[in-house]
């Protein structure tokens, strides 16, 4: 039942919400009870609920890690979090189905509902329930698998257990326990051999509840020889206490097989954005992350590809821009596990005003490998005096058939650029958007077209105020 | 009145015996020595020993730690207790006569002194003062309490640190007055001679205003197979517009566990070189922290390392820019042969005042063997935003096409590879600008080098 309300607009980006009557709810907090109440709401057998509850255990056990990250996690109130909301709908099979607050959401975000038509499949995640999923026929026709984890389970039980955690193991970081124990929505996608999808499979996800921690789950498997891009883009709008998104997303490139996978991350300031993407190359394998992360209070996301096979090849290009207030911990891990593979990591970043931007990065060459290559760049830009940037990588190499090169820079916006630029009659901040747009471009260039158009609007808005 | 002789420092009754260096007993021993020394310096020794006792040992999980195989470190088989009365002049009189043309030598074998200062007398009539510090502590109270702080590059070996501030017992003092320049370099050996013998090496230099000074120090031991533990600490301070440079020569045999904790600290308008020539050692930690605080100082560290059969070397740089307008560079060399293994972890901090800062980290890594190890964390923590700082770390082989291009000229394979390797630490050796010196550490590297 759609409810219409008045639509709060404000004139800041993203800074609306509508009140949404929620039919579940598992209140505040996180226990045993909590995990029972989604499992069950869900529907899910009792070896799911097990995996959750010894999930549970695990996040409790874990300390958080600010003995390296920022002491910022600390003002995390994990009591104060709701763990699950949903309208209790089965995801909509057509656009007419999709609730008509929910449909004007996605007007006021932009997007037009050609662009969707464009792309093969849209899957808009509202709160934690997808309200919109629709794969072409043609993909289906392909046997492209495109719904959400909890129906990957129970429709394709062979091919979601025989990955689902195998990448990212529930107790590989305090954060993934959490999203494993607590998960609803996200997506399941399977490839079959050989189909290369054309246009990118696209889901836009949305927070809109106050203290509402989104833990979506996600899992693509692009058997061999298959292609495809996935693209994730999300805007929230502000709260006044903290809100929480950890996520986990786990890729498997078989033999053969390309994916890329995109994200633009613009949540409103207050979220904590603490997100685990791995994927995993066999041989021959491409796996591709491009990041771009605008938005949030605290994001630690570091993307990481594990070259399992012979030959195979992980890519990061990451763009991150630290407003006032915002840090933004990111960076990229590459772990070679076999010979001839090759992996690659760009990373730019841009601090303005008080914002703190840092790099984080793992590269790996541990055995007796032969002819594995790793190339890094990580450049950093400041914009005012208070910015701060860090860099802390972490490279091992052993052998000596293998090569690896780092390279980091930092600078600030080039005094003369902008002198050029005001004498042509525009704006200090108009020049500053040019100059840090002009930084980041060649990265964003690499990004598909209609996320390369927002991105750059982005920026330009982010950079509004930023100078005087 | 501090007496501090050799045969002072050894106490009968522990002749024979092998002391733990964390029993209590060591440090009450110890105190019991040099108990005319001056109040102050006791002061430090009991709190540097409380630190010491209370930091635990380094564990791999330690973020200043990481990657070092933490379990190779042990304080328990050493001792404080030279056999110095047995060692003859000759075996190393010869040996600590690696450059012709000096300013001053000190000898140290086991942490005593143990021939007379060599020292320019002229210079000393300017007022340069070139001593032990067993005699700082005599006759330079004053000066010495100043510099006697008990300062560590704080890049996570306290407790090494700290144990050797509580036990240290001599090294060398350098103070060079306003305006005087010293082109000829002073040097010092360091060596150990006993069984199990710890030592603690400690170096001050101090430049006045517009002063300049040179020093190298070797650190060596006399037989191949003797087990010791070097914990060496220097701190370097050089006044408005003086100029510093140090090399240490780190040349411990294969079975040496060493420390090597520096510090240097630049005045305004200072420039300090720091070189380091990293061949010994079964494991070496080197810390090294430089801080800028001084409006326009400058400091180049660079470093040259040639790893082989199981050893490791763990190097942490921090390069700090407390001033504006300040400059500095770094560069790390390492080349590795066998199962050996490296740890460069550097870090630039650049603090909110420090605009205008240049700054750069660079570290190369040359791996030979297929089972060398090389481990790379440079960092950068930026915190003013009108700088240029980068850094870049590589690692990898020689290049194919540059041996072929030597095998196609009739050169041998090893030849070739050597002189790869020789073109690839030369930029380091180059930095020492004293071709006795280049000339003492080629022959080190050729000697390592496989034949």
């Amino acid at each position: 039942m759609a409810v219409k309300s008045t639509i709060e607009i404000d004139q800041e980006k993203g800074n609306f919400h509508y009140d949404t009557q929620y039919n579940y709810d598992a209140g505040t907090g996180l226990d045993e009870n909590t995990i029972r109440y989604i499992s069950d709401v869900k529907g899910e057998d009792k070896s799911l609920l097990d995996f959750r509850l010894k999930a549970l255990k695990i996040f409790e056990s874990k300390a958080l890690p600010t003995h390296w990250a920022t002491q910022d996690l600390e003002n995390i109130n994990f009591d104060k979090i709701r763990y699950y909301l949903a309208k209790g709908q089965q995801p909509s099979r057509s656009w007419d189905e999709v609730p008509d607050d929910v449909k004007e959401t996605f007007e006021r975000l932009g997007i037009p509902e050609q662009e969707r038509k464009f792309l093969a499949g849209v899957e808009a995640q509202f709160d934690s329930e997808a309200a919109y999923s629709n794969t072409k026929e043609q993909l289906k026709k392909e046997g492209v698998i495109f719904i959400g984890p909890t129906e990957g389970l129970k429709e394709y039980p062979e091919i979601f257990q025989k990955w689902f955690g195998k990448v990212i193991p529930t107790g590989d970081n305090k954060f993934s326990a959490l999203n494993s124990a607590v998960f609803s929505g996200g997506s399941f996608i399977y490839i079959p051999p050989g189909v290369k999808v054309r246009q990118p499979l696209q889901a836009y996800f949305r927070i809109n509840a106050e203290n509402f921690g989104q833990f979506e789950r996600t899992l693509i498997i692009a058997d061999e020889g298959a292609e495809i891009t996935y693209m994730e883009g999300c805007t929230a709008p502000k709260f006044e206490t903290a809100t929480l998104h950890s996520a986990v997303v786990e890729l498997i490139a078989l033999k053969g097989a390309k994916i890329q996978y995109i994200t633009v991350q613009n949540w409103s300031n207050n979220v904590f954005n603490l997100v685990t993407k791995r994927g995993m190359a066999m041989e021959e394998a491409e796996i591709r992350w491009i990041d771009c992360n605008i938005g949030s209070r605290l994001t630690m996301k570091y993307p990481a590809v594990i070259l399992k096979g012979a030959k195979s090849r992980g890519e990061v290009l990451s763009i991150a821009l630290a407003n006032d207030r915002q840090h933004q911990d990111t960076g990229a891990k590459m772990i070679h596990a076999a010979d001839e593979t090759t992996s690659n990591i760009i990373s730019k970043s841009i601090s303005i005003g008080s914002g703190r931007s840092s790099y984080r990065g793992l590269v790996n060459i541990p055995k007796h490998l032969k002819k594995c290559k790793n190339n890094t760049e990580c450049d950093a830009l400041l914009v005012n005096s208070k910015s701060r940037t860090d860099t802390y990588p972490a490279i091992t190499l052993k052998g000596d058939d293998n090569s690896i090169q780092h390279e980091a820079s930092v600078s600030k916006v080039s005094a003369e650029q902008i002198f050029y630029m005001m004498q042509r009659g525009l704006s200090e901040g108009e020049a500053m958007s040019l100059s840090v747009n002009g930084f980041v471009n060649d990265l964003i260039s690499q990004f598909p077209m209609e996320y390369s158009v927002e991105l750059k609007r982005l920026i330009d808005m982010e950079m509004e105020g930023s100078v005087g | 009145m501090i007496e501090l002789r050799p045969e002072r420092l050894i106490p009968q009754n522990f002749q024979n015996s092998s002391l733990e260096m964390t029993n209590k007993d060591t440090f009450t021993n110890h105190l019991n020595r040099i108990n005319s020394a001056p109040a102050w310096l006791l002061d430090l020794k009991r709190a540097s020993w409380d630190k010491f006792v209370s930091t635990s040992m380094p564990k791999h999980t330690d973020d200043t730690w990481r990657f070092t195989n933490t379990k190779n470190l042990n304080l328990d088989k050493y001792h404080q207790i030279s056999d110095i009365k047995s060692i003859k002049k000759e075996s190393f009189e010869e040996q600590s006569n690696q450059l012709n043309l000096i300013s001053g030598k000190i000898v140290f074998v086991d942490d005593h002194q143990c021939r007379d200062t060599e020292f320019d007398t002229e210079l000393k009539e300017k007022g340069v003062i070139w001593t032990t510090l067993e005699d700082a502590f005599l006759n330079h109270r004053d000066l010495i309490k100043k510099y006697v702080t008990g300062k560590l590059p704080n890049l996570g070996a306290e407790k090494f640190g700290s144990l050797h501030h509580s036990l240290m017992t001599n090294g060398i003092f350098l103070y060079i007055p306003q305006g005087i320049e010293i082109d000829l370099p002073f040097t010092v050996y360091n060596w150990t001679s006993t069984m199990g013998m710890a030592v603690f090496p400690h170096t001050i230099i101090i430049t006045d205003k517009y002063a300049k000074v040179n020093l190298v120090s070797f650190f060596k031991s006399m037989e191949p197979n003797i087990q010791n533990l070097a914990i060496s600490c220097s701190n370097i301070y050089a006044g408005i517009g003086s100029q510093i440079t140090f090399t240490a020569i780190q040349d411990w045999n294969l079975k040496t566990q060493s420390y090597h904790l520096n510090t240097a600290n630049a005045d305004q308008d200072a420039n300090i070189k720091n070189i380091n020539i990293n061949v010994g050692s079964a494991y070496m930690r080197h810390e090294h922290h430089t801080q800028m605080f001084g409006l326009g100082s400058k400091t180049d560290t660079y470093s040259l390392s040639l790893t082989t059969g199981e050893q490791e070397f763990d190097q942490r740089s921090l390069q700090t820019h407390s001033a504006p307008n300040t400059n500095s560079d770094l560069l790390f060399k390492n080349t590795l042969l066998d199962s050996s293994r490296t740890i460069f972890s550097g870090l630039i901090r650049v603090n909110e005042n420090a605009q205008k800062t240049d700054a750069y980290q660079t570290n190369r890594n040359l791996l030979l063997s297929e089972s060398a190890e090389a481990n790379s964390l440079p960092g950068l923590e930026i915190l003013a935003d009108d700088v240029k700082c980068s850094h870049g770390a590589t690692s990898g082989r020689l290049d194919d096409n540059q041996i072929f291009y030597l095998l196609s000229r009739g050169i041998t394979k090893k030849t070739a590879q050597q002189l790869m390797v020789f073109g690839f630490l030369e930029e380091i050796i180059d930095k020492l600008d004293n071709q006795d010196l280049a000339n003492r550490v080629r022959d080190i590297i050729r000697k390592k080098l496989p034949k």
